[in-house]
C-alpha cells in the first residue's frame, strides 16, 4: 500500500501566513486605509512600469559636499524609481564618509563622493541640536554590518534598508523623521519632513 | 520526484512570506526560521530517494537561487537585471535571513551575512540531501535487524 504524504509539513507555513497577514491588517488598519502609504505608491508606480530603484548609471550631478556636518542626510535619485523621486539615502558621519545600506554590503561606510553618480541629489540638514545628531551618528556606526533587507519593516533592529537605519537613529534620539503611519520609510519622506531643511539640491 | 520538488517549492514559498511577515514581530522571525529548518528536515524524510535523485531534486528546487547568486557575484553583466540579482536572492533567502541577521561581523568591508547569502542555495541543497540521507540510513539499518 502506498504511504500517505504527510501534508502537515506543507500546511504549517500557509496557515502561519494567513494568521500573520491577518494580525498585521488588524494592527495597521490606518496604514491600509492611507492612500499615501508606501505600498500603494509602489504598486501604482509599478503599474506605470516603474520597478525597483530606477535606471542606475553615472549621471555626474557635480554637487558640492562642502559644509556638510555629521548627521546631515544625503538623498540620491535615479529616473524611474518605483518608490518616489529619491531612491537612496545616507547619513553623513564626517571625514567625507557616509553610512548607508546596500544589499550586498549591509550597513556600511562609503565615500560621500559617490552621490555624484545620481541623476538628482539633495543634501538635508536635520533641525536638531548637535548632541542629538552626534547620538544619531553614533547609532548608525554601531549598526555597521547589519543585514540589509529591501522590505524591512520599521519594527526591529536586525533588518535594515537605507532609510530605516537613519530614521531609527534619529528616532532613538527623539526625532521622528517619518511621522506617517506606515510599514516603511521612503527617502522622499525625509525630503518632506518638517524636521529638515534643504542645504542644496541638484538635478542633471 | 516531481511531487518532492513541488512540495519543496510550496514549503519554501510560504515560509518566505510567513518569515517576512514575522519580522514585523521581532523574535518571532527567528522561531519561524528554525521551524522552517525543522520542517525541511522532516520533508527530507518523507520518502526514500536514490542519491542522484536527492541531488537532482535539491538542484532543481534551488535553481532560481543559483541563478540569483551567480548574478549577485557580478560575474555576469546583464545590464540592469544583474543589479537586481542580490535583491532577488535576499527575497529567496528570506526563511534563513533571521539567522543570518545574527552574523553582523564585517570582513574587508563585507558583512559576514553576504557570503552566507551567496551560499544559501548550496547550504539548502546540502541540508536537504543530509535530511534525505538520514532517512535512507535509518531505513537500511532497520532492514539489517530483520
Amino acid at each position: 500500500m502506498k504511504k500517505k504524504e504527510p501534508w502537515i509539513n506543507i500546511l504549517v507555513f500557509p496557515v502561519m501566513t494567513v494568521l500573520l497577514a491577518g494580525s498585521l491588517f488588524v494592527h495597521n488598519r490606518v496604514v491600509f486605509s492611507n492612500p499615501d502609504a508606501a505600498m500603494y505608491r509602489y504598486l501604482e508606480n509599478a503599474r506605470q512600469g516603474r520597478v525597483g530603484y530606477g535606471f542606475d548609471d553615472y549621471y555626474g550631478n557635480g554637487i558640492s559636499f562642502a559644509d556638510l556636518e555629521p548627521g546631515d542626510i544625503i538623498l540620491g535619485g535615479y529616473p524611474g524609481c518605483a518608490y518616489g523621486r529619491f531612491s537612496h539615502a545616507g547619513i553623513y558621519v564626517g571625514d567625507n564618509q557616509v553610512i548607508e545600506g546596500y544589499a550586498d554590503l549591509g550597513v556600511n561606510t562609503q565615500p560621500v563622493e559617490h552621490y555624484r553618480e545620481y541623476h538628482e541629489v539633495c543634501l538635508l540638514r536635520v533641525k536638531a541640536p548637535a548632541p542629538v545628531k552626534a547620538r544619531a551618528v553614533e547609532y548608525v556606526q554601531s549598526q555597521q554590518g547589519g543585514l540589509f533587507y529591501p522590505v524591512a519593516f520599521k519594527n526591529g533592529q536586525r533588518f535594515w534598508n537605507c532609510t530605516k537605519i537613519m530614521w531609527k537613529a534619529y528616532m532613538e534620539s527623539g526625532v521622528d523623521l517619518s511621522t506617517k503611519e506606515d510599514f516603511w520609510v521612503t527617502p522622499d519622506e525625509f525630503y518632506n519632513s518638517p524636521w529638515v531643511s534643504i542645504i542644496r539640491e541638484k538635478r542633471v | 520526484m516531481a511531487v518532492a520538488i513541488l512540495r519543496l517549492y510550496l514549503l519554501h514559498l510560504f515560509a518566505s512570506i510567513a518569515v517576512w511577515l514575522a519580522t514585523y514581530y521581532p523574535g518571532l522571525d527567528l522561531l519561524l526560521s528554525l521551524l522552517y529548518l525543522y520542517l525541511l528536515y522532516r520533508e527530507g524524510r518523507v520518502r526514500p530517494l536514490a542519491t542522484t535523485t536527492q541531488w537532482l531534486v535539491g538542484f532543481i528546487w534551488q535553481a532560481p537561487a543559483l541563478v540569483f547568486a551567480m548574478l549577485s557575484t557580478g560575474l555576469f553583466h546583464l545590464s540592469s537585471i544583474a543589479g537586481y540579482g542580490i535583491f532577488l536572492l535576499s527575497f529567496w533567502a528570506t526563511p534563513l535571513l533571521p539567522l543570518f541577521s545574527l552574523a553582523t561581523h564585517q570582513y574587508q568591508g563585507y558583512p559576514l551575512y553576504f557570503p552566507l547569502l551567496l551560499l544559501t542555495p548550496l547550504l539548502l541543497i546540502l541540508f536537504w540531501v543530509y535530511a534525505s540521507c538520514g532517512f535512507k540510513t535509518t531505513h537500511n539499518h532497520s532492514a539489517y535487524r530483520m
